[in-house]
């Protein structure tokens, strides 16, 4: 996933930063604790899709 | 039927209904926002990507970060705009990523009139713009502008009144100039400018005219959707004798969007 576009994104709940996962397959919001998947290098970044993560 | 195919049929029934007419659409938009090249653009509501790829053929962007909440459209989308300066995110208007106030255009097409607070959208669009970049944008002339959605809303009142509730012209009041202009200045952008667009809309033979209003998405194929096979005969035979067709059997009509530009202070 491209750096500068990571850098452009934000969740869609908080607005805050968006860290990407180290196999890349999900973005996470910390202060959320939401999970957004990324699929074919696409972020789905809709809260109704997000996942909650421990 | 796989969830892929779906997702491409979906996309697809657009192209037919109205993606087809807002590609060159798109391509007159850009023409008229005369963008330096070399920028970062994001088109909010990208839809299944004809604004995406004129902004790539015309604007010679650094690159584009393309939206919609819609997964079926940016499926499309990204199959129809191969180009590696864009990059695609399936998000709404309303969760729009921020950009940190970097990007030099922001750039929406045919969507404003679908969100259920466009001022807010707006507003929102804003906060990714840099210092003096543009906020532009078009919408459809759903009232008067759109001659084969005038001609076919014209047919299905004059049968069934009840049809007007769905006329996109009465569903869509911010489709006018006035109203988008009141939109940008709220929204405290300056040098807020309006242009109508035009495009010619050419359908080979009645056919071509009349089969995506029965596999569209959109407020008319889902009015015709409603009808009766009978009631949809009978539209269908009221427009196929109401519209003039060509020595070759063509039907040439005309479409008109309003587009709207500011720029942030």
């Amino acid at each position: 996933m491209d750096r500068e576009l990571l850098e452009i994104l934000a969740c869609p709940k908080c607005k805050g930063e968006l860290r990407l996962t180290v196999d890349e397959t999900e973005l996470r919001c910390e202060p959320c604790r939401l999970s957004y998947r990324i699929e074919d290098g696409i972020p789905i970044l809709l809260i109704d899709e997000a996942s909650a993560y421990e | 039927m796989s969830e892929a195919n779906d997702n491409w049929k979906a996309g697809a029934a657009y192209e037919s209904y109205m993606g087809r007419w807002s590609r060159p659409l798109a391509r007159s938009f850009i023409r008229w926002m005369t963008p330096a090249g070399g920028a970062h653009w994001l088109d909010v509501g990208c839809g299944t990507g004809a604004l995406t790829s004129a902004i790539c053929d015309l604007a010679a962007p650094a690159s584009v970060l393309a939206c919609d909440p819609s997964e079926p459209f940016i499926d499309h989308a990204r199959k129809a705009v191969l180009d590696g300066r864009v990059a695609f995110v399936v998000a709404g208007v309303e969760n729009l990523p921020d950009g940190n106030g970097t990007l030099d255009y922001i750039v929406s097409g045919l969507v404003l009139n679908f969100v259920a607070n466009p001022g807010r959208a707006i507003a929102r669009m804003s906060r990714g713009l840099r210092r003096g970049g543009m906020i532009a944008a078009y919408v459809w002339d759903y009232a008067d502008g759109i001659e084969f959605l005038r001609r076919f809303w014209n047919e299905a009142v004059a049968l069934d009144s009840a049809a007007a509730e769905f006329d996109e012209g009465r569903r869509f009041p911010l489709c006018k100039p006035d109203a988008l202009k009141a939109l940008f200045l709220g929204a405290s952008l300056r040098d807020v400018t309006i242009s109508s667009l035009e495009i010619p809309t050419r359908f080979q033979h009645f056919l071509d005219f009349w089969t995506p209003f029965l596999r569209g998405t959109g407020p008319a194929p889902a009015y015709v959707a409603s009808l009766s096979q009978e009631q949809r005969d009978l539209v269908c035979n009221r427009l196929e004798k109401s519209l003039t067709a060509e020595a070759d059997g063509g039907i040439s009509l005309k479409a008109r969007a309003w587009a709207v530009r500011g720029v942030l202070e």
